[in-house]
């Protein structure tokens, strides 16, 4: 019942972000589970831009953690290496996606432990003005 | 507070030239491979790397060093527990390819697995065991002084160095950087250990089960169990 009424505010509070957002679609968000000892942690999630022009995203924030980031890991001769992004562009009618070994938010310092089946709001802020909030799940993955 | 196009250009050169002076220094992938190993991405060492004297210890503060590779064949990586990507996410595919072993149909004997962390001024041994037995029971973190991790990990042919939040690196390895938030740039292929302690194999990510277990079956049938 408990868990229920969580998902119905969580519903209440997506839907009411979502009111005159059109352009962004936000698909699929969820957190890798890790163990507690772990100070930083990745979101993924897809992106869709279903407008006819790009898209920025510029910035994300997350009360559950102090600091988070845009990341892109690169792979080169077997060297892996994260880059933080000054932002994240959407072609216009185009998806991208944010998954292992590539794009990723960096939430770092959580302010408290998450485990599998826990649910983070991360407040994703566009260069459209649109300002989303997805409740992404954690994982175990 | 917006990172210039030329800046982001001038990071991204940077790590062109890192990975440049790596191969310049011989690093082993330009070596000729041994065994054609039909996986992409797969790579055999010819001659095995023997592996330099080193002396390190698990998260249950027991010393591992070249000793501790005799006897059985070793799955192995590099990195960091605050890494949140790319290790977890070789750490997940490793346990999901644990499940295959010991059982039929082929009835492979587990290698054992080890995590090297370069990152011992943060990966204290509680918290290592903690991240390795998260992902499987038997997996094994491995820490130590500094200078013997970058004296195994250089001896491997293999490369990392810090980075500040800026994405500026920090050459220095031996000692903790001075900011909190520093990443670990490092090398994240799978590294195949004959019982004999030599390097005998790497695999690059992304990893699939299917892909370990054919090298992995190789290297078995040409170096022995
Ligand atoms: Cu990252």
């Amino acid at each position: 019942m408990k868990q229920s009424m969580k998902i119905l505010f969580l519903f209440c509070l997506l839907a009411a972000t979502r009111a005159g957002a059109t352009e962004i679609l936000v698909t699929d968000p969820w957190i890798r589970e890790a163990p507690p000892s772990v100070r930083t942690l990745a979101a993924y999630m897809t992106i869709s831009n279903t407008s006819t022009h790009a898209v920025g995203l510029e910035s994300a924030t997350s009360d559950d953690f102090e600091m988070v980031d845009i990341h892109r890991t690169e792979t080169q001769e077997g060297m892996s290496h994260m880059m933080k992004q000054t932002g994240l562009q959407i072609k216009g009618g185009e998806n991208v996606r944010l998954e292992p070994g590539g794009y990723h938010l960096m939430l770092m310092q959580p302010r408290r432990h998450l485990q599998a089946d826990d649910t983070i709001i991360l407040k994703l802020h566009f260069d459209n003005g649109e300002d989303i909030s997805v409740a992404a799940v954690v994982r175990k993955q | 507070m917006r990172t210039s196009g030329a800046k982001m250009w001038v990071r991204a050169g940077l790590f062109g030239v890192v990975v440049l002076v790596m191969a310049a220094a011989g690093f082993f992938f330009l070596k000729k491979p041994a065994l054609d190993m039909n996986v992409p991405g797969a790579r055999s060492l010819a001659p095995p790397v023997r592996i330099p004297p080193f002396a390190l210890m698990d998260q249950r503060g027991r010393t591992f060093n070249n000793d501790s590779l005799a006897g059985n064949w070793t799955l192995a990586m590099i990195g960091y527990t605050y890494c949140p990507d790319i290790c977890p996410t070789t750490l997940r595919e490793m346990s999901s390819l644990y499940k295959q072993f010991d059982r039929p149909p082929d009835n492979i004997r587990a290698p054992r697995f080890v995590f090297f962390s370069v990152d011992p001024f943060r990966d204290r041994p509680e918290e290592l065991g903690e991240y390795v037995g998260y992902f499987h029971k038997d997996f094994l973190g491995v820490t130590g002084k500094p200078e013997e991790i970058n004296r195994l990990v250089t001896g491997l042919g293999l490369f990392y160095i810090y980075q500040d939040p800026q994405g500026v690196f920090i050459r220095d390895v031996l000692h903790k950087p001075a900011m909190d938030n520093y990443a670990v740039v490092h090398y994240s292929g799978l590294l195949f250990i004959t019982p004999r302690g030599e390097l005998a194999a790497t695999l690059q990510p992304p990893l699939a089960t299917d892909d370990i277990l054919a090298v992995f079956r190789k290297l078995r049938a040409y170096y022995g169990e």
